[in-house]
């Protein structure tokens, strides 16, 4: 019991407290009790005077009657109350009020041998024990009051009545002690309950308590949990996203940036799918918080505009937004939510729809002098749902006739969140739908004005805000520019390095706050980026102690915080700890250099030509190979693309070009031999391999005309071949010539040394040991050799020709040439 | 062995540098000095490999000839060949053979050297591993195309004619030839033919490389029994897979 009670911690002094309370109530009782015994023994005094019933003499009546009861009592009262002060042990301090009365019962009982009546009154103290609940005490009172029964009796026997009068008490001594003894066996048993009660009660109480903990636990690893899946999945994900992104800009082959597009549209479906169930999870266990913020409701248009719109236009879908233009501008409610909810409608609309169009609707009514009730609904022209279906529609994770919306991606958890989320901003979302014909989704949800100037007409200031980005988005370079970027993760770091590479900004790095202090003190920046989770010290830490030195050299610098958790109402906690930005990872390489661009002090950066995307080239260093990729690009008898593919290969592909350049005169001048000749076996032949070699350079459409003048010659059409061949060979010619031309470097040509005779006959010599031997490589190499040399011009002639032939792989005829001399 | 050679020699020599190019194709590095005791003895030689083109100056600069001796009889390294036999001759007069690793004599083909030099450092007595396809076809540039794709997983040699080939056949023995079957003078079918025909090169396996894919001119190639064919409208990596499971099969068989 005592451990249980120490157990209960807090509740066995409350249980403490009700004692104390007790036993001043009975000490009060036994003063009270003191002076009705005087005034009693006073009154009782006066009656029987006045009524000449003492039989003692005054005096001595006085001393039996009056004195020593009331000196007895008291001194018994007097001690109880300096017993309770001095006494320690609980047990015994909640006998004594109990004592202190069951003694002035017994004394004055004693004194008047009035035991009957009394007697009935020591039940009193019996059942007061109850209120202690302690055996000990009930034992106790009750041995004294069968004592002073006894002892009145046996007082009563005593003083000289006579046997027969004596035995006129037995019966009511023998009375008296059954029935104490009877009050105190069911005082006993009364206290045993109690025991009972309140053992199971401090039970309860405590088990209450552990449930309570436990509860508490619960939630707060769940908390942790989320926040901590949050962290941990998106970490990776920016790790992918953030490389691959870095694979695109720099890689020039077109088959790896393709894989590499891919894999970013998948990863931004599964950061997408990640977030839905993260979410899901977080309403789902309560975690979920509405955070209400101040926002510009045309951003949050914009927003959704840009993310919706290209999808749409995939579909062959038209996509409309009307915005009432007397909208007021900037509001207060959950930006995050409203645009997650809208934008998961429209998804799903234009998932949904397949032809016509989606129509997104903001409305509005004025509800009072500080808000409105704000309409938004979202129409389309697709399959439209069934009334059957109405109900399935937020039931998380069913989809809609499964098996016919089968290919459809997405988890089916979208609407129960939306639901959620109306639910939780005091809104609710409303169906209308046409089987077969559409469906309109919309909700109405009351918001703040935090500024009533109206939006405006919503098109132009999209196209406003489009320019303004477009001014943005122009990449830049800022070599001298020195930022620092700390991250407790060296893949976070390396990834802003290589997001950041073009820009040729100084990228110094830390990864821990410590590390970030120390640079910070050694180096100045002009901007600095902070991880804000990291162990030992956090981002908001560091900044706290950045900001602490005034002396330091990097007061007054730009911070941005790095943070995976997007959390609504965030960036204004971040701008309150002194950050100057914040940026949600992953990091949105547009974005991040966006802010670089603004943060920087602007004669540091300087503006440049984005570059074309695809070729994945510096802004504003030209590079030599992608100067000839460039020219041929231009030229519209060529499709690169398919040239690199089908000669595997840009190096491969430069190989081919120049192959192709080589021999095309020759080889051109080859087939309008045959023609004239007559000679149609040999034709087919020669436009047959140049089907084959225009197709790997990718002339596609010089190898169509040459598959159809192939075809012809087999099927002996001659007509056609009139037709026909002047236009090939006009084609065939043509390219040949452009593609010298981008191949020729002239600037290059004039640096070259002359080649001496000595080192011409070598060269000669080896040229003709390689062919001979059938070692061409060798043959080649020679050949290379040579282009370094400005050549005599006896032997350029022959050399173009070698050329050519070398290119044909004509062994005969390069090493009769050779020969010539 | 580290594959590492010093060559010395004088100025520039188109030979040399083939040579050269042809030994890093295969994994060499290859470092050169001038023909000069001076120089020679400067260089922290880390290549335990000499090779000297034996022109003319070569033979006649004794204090080289003599000091490279010396050098390789001391550190026991080893001293490669290659010119004329006349001119080989003489420098052999000078330097004992335990010292010599190998003479190449003109006219030289540098890949074999290559080979060779690659065999020597691998001391592997057995023939290098890597496939020897020959490539016969009338376009030149697919000739350089296919060569470039198949190398350096094989060694490719390419001829532009039948007549080519059968020449190169007479000096060497591929392991595989890709024939192009639309050539003129002399078609595939024909030179598949001759092949078939001489004791020589009948067992050499045959791929035929077309551009017709309709059933009736694939059954006209395959009638002539060839151990398989290949469209040219194939990309780069299915034309390596196949001649790949092509050789993988060949060696099962065995």
């Amino acid at each position: 019991m005592k451990e249980k009670r120490k157990a209960a911690g807090v509740e066995s002094e409350t249980y403490n407290n009700e004692y104390i309370k007790w036993r001043k109530t009975f000490l009060r009782v036994c003063l009270i009790l003191f002076f009705i015994i005087l005034f009693l023994e006073i009154g009782i005094f006066f009656v029987l005077r006045a009524g000449d019933l003492i039989e003692q003499p005054l005096p001595v009546y006085f001393r039996d009657y009056l004195i020593r009861p009331v000196i007895l009592n008291l001194f018994v009262l007097v001690a109880g109350n300096l017993a309770t002060k001095f006494v320690k042990r609980e047990g015994i301090k909640n006998a004594i009020p109990v004592l202190t009365i069951t003694v002035m019962f017994g004394i004055t009982s004693y004194v008047h041998n009035v035991f009957q009546v009394i007697l009935l009154v020591f039940c009193i103290p019996i059942f007061i024990t109850i209120i202690f609940k302690s055996r000990a005490i009930l034992a106790v009172i009750t041995v004294l009051s069968e004592a002073f029964i006894l002892g009145t009796a046996f007082m009563s026997m005593y003083e000289g009545r006579g046997i027969s009068e004596s035995a006129y008490f037995i019966p009511s001594m023998i009375i008296s002690i059954i029935i104490v003894l009877v009050c105190g066996s069911l005082a006993n048993i009364c206290i045993k309950v109690l025991n009972i009660q309140d053992e199971k009660l401090l039970r309860a109480m405590v088990e209450a308590k552990a449930a309570e903990e436990r509860a508490e636990e619960a939630s707060k690893s769940k908390s942790a949990f989320l926040s901590n899946m949050s962290h941990e999945i998106r970490t990776p994900i920016n790790a992918v996203l953030g490389l691959d992104e870095m694979i695109i800009r720099e890689s020039t082959e077109k088959n790896i940036k393709d894989y590499a597009l891919d894999i970013r549209s998948s990863g931004r479906a599964l950061l997408s799918l990640i977030n839905d169930i993260l979410d899901f999870s977080k309403i789902e266990s309560g975690k979920m918080e509405i955070l209400p913020v101040e926002y510009d409701l045309s951003s949050v248009v914009n927003d959704l505009v840009n993310m919706i719109a290209n999808k749409a236009y995939e579909k062959g879908l038209s996509f409309q937004v009307k915005v009432d233009p007397n909208l007021p501008h900037v509001l207060y409610g959950d930006e995050v939510r409203i645009r997650q909810v809208v934008l998961n409608i429209l998804s799903n609309a234009v998932k949904y729809t397949d032809k016509g169009s989606v129509i997104l609707n903001f409305g509005f009514e004025k509800a009072d002098d500080s808000s409105i009730e704000m309409f938004v609904s979202v129409k389309d022209t697709g399959k439209g749902i069934r009334k059957e279906d109405l109900d399935k529609l937020f039931t998380a994770f069913e989809r809609i006739e499964e098996t016919r919306n089968r290919h459809i991606e997405g988890t089916g958890l979208g609407m129960s969140i939306t639901k959620q989320l109306l639910a939780m901003m005091g809104s609710r979302l409303e169906v209308e739908s046409v089987y077969g014909e559409g469906s309109t989704f919309s909700f109405r949800l009351i918001q703040e004005v935090r500024d009533w100037v109206p939006v405006g007409n919503y098109e132009e200031s999209f196209k406003k805000l489009r320019e303004m980005t477009k001014e943005y988005t122009q990449s830049f370079v800022a070599p001298e520019a020195k930022i620092l970027v700390v991250d407790d993760m060296p893949i976070n770091l390396t990834v802003v390095q290589g997001l950041l590479k073009k820009t040729m900004v100084q990228i110094d790095t830390a990864v821990s706050g410590k590390e970030c202090l120390e640079l910070a003190a050694k180096n100045r920046y002009h901007i600095i980026f902070l991880d804000h989770m990291m162990p030992g010290m956090d981002g908001i830490e560091t900044l706290e102690h950045l900001k602490k030195d005034r002396e330091s050299l990097n007061k007054d610098v730009p911070t941005v915080i790095l943070t995976a958790n997007a959390v609504s109402g965030a960036r204004e906690q971040y701008i309150k700890e002194g950050f100057d930005e914040y940026l949600t990872k992953p990091i949105d390489a547009a974005r991040l250099e966006e802010m670089i661009s603004r943060l920087l002090p602007a004669e540091l950066v300087q503006l440049c030509d984005t570059g074309d995307e695809q070729s994945g080239g510096d802004p504003c260093i030209s590079d030599t190979k992608d100067d000839l990729m460039a020219k041929l690009a231009k030229m519209e008898c060529l499709n690169i693309e398919q040239g690199i593919t089908a000669s595997g290969g840009e190096d491969i592909y430069q190989t081919v070009i120049e192959d192709f350049a080589k021999t095309a005169s020759t080889l051109a001048d080859t087939i309008e031999q045959l023609y004239e000749q007559q000679d149609l076996k040999g034709y087919t032949i020669q436009v047959h391999a140049l089907k084959s070699t225009a197709r790997l350079v990718g002339a596609s459409e010089l190898s169509g005309l040459a598959e159809k003048l192939e075809q012809c010659g087999k099927d002996g059409d001659i007509k056609t071949i009139e037709e026909l061949t002047g236009t090939l060979l006009q084609m065939y010619r043509s390219l040949g010539s452009e593609l010298e031309d981008a191949l020729y470097d002239r600037e290059k040509e004039e640096q070259k040394p002359l080649l001496g005779e000595a080192q011409l006959e070598e060269a000669v010599g080896t040229l003709l040991e390689g062919v001979e031997s059938f070692d061409f490589d060798m043959a080649q190499s020679v050949m290379d050799q040579l282009e370094n040399y400005r050549l005599p011009d006896a032997f350029a002639e022959k050399y173009k020709k070698l050329r050519i032939l070398m290119a044909e792989v004509e062994r005969d005829d390069i090493i009769e040439l050779l020969n010539q001399r | 062995m580290e594959k590492r050679i010093l060559f010395i020699g004088d100025s520039v020599s188109f030979i040399i540098n083939a040579i050269m190019d042809a030994l890093r194709r295969s994994g060499f590095v290859c470092d050169s000095v001038t023909s000069d005791v001076g120089a020679i003895s400067k260089i922290n030689n880390k290549s335990s490999m000499f090779f000297l083109y034996a022109d003319e100056a070569a033979v006649d600069n004794n204090a080289v000839l003599v000091f490279l001796r010396d050098l390789c009889i001391e550190e026991d390294k080893k001293l490669f060949l290659m010119g004329y036999p006349d001119d080989l001759k003489k420098v052999m007069e000078l330097v004992p053979e335990k010292v010599i690793g190998g003479v190449f004599e003109r006219p030289i083909n540098a890949k074999e050297i290559a080979d060779r030099m690659t065999m020597i450092v691998d001391d592997k007595k057995q023939e290098i591993t890597r496939k020897h396809i020959l490539v016969v076809d009338d376009s030149g540039t697919m000739l350089r195309t296919i060569k470039s794709w198949l190398e350096p997983k094989y060694q490719v040699s390419i001829v532009n004619s039948a007549a080519n080939a059968l020449s190169f056949l007479e000096m060497k023995q591929p392991d595989l030839i890709l024939l192009d079957y639309e050539m003129p003078v002399c078609s595939g079918p024909q030179m598949l033919q001759m092949l078939r025909s001489e004791i020589r090169t009948e067992s050499i396996p045959v791929i035929f490389l077309t551009s017709k894919d309709d059933q009736e001119s694939v059954q006209k190639v395959l009638s002539l029994k060839p151990q398989g064919y290949l469209l040219k409208t194939m990309a780069p990596d299915q034309i390596i897979e196949i001649i790949d499971k092509f050789f993988i099969t060949e060696e099962n068989k065995l």
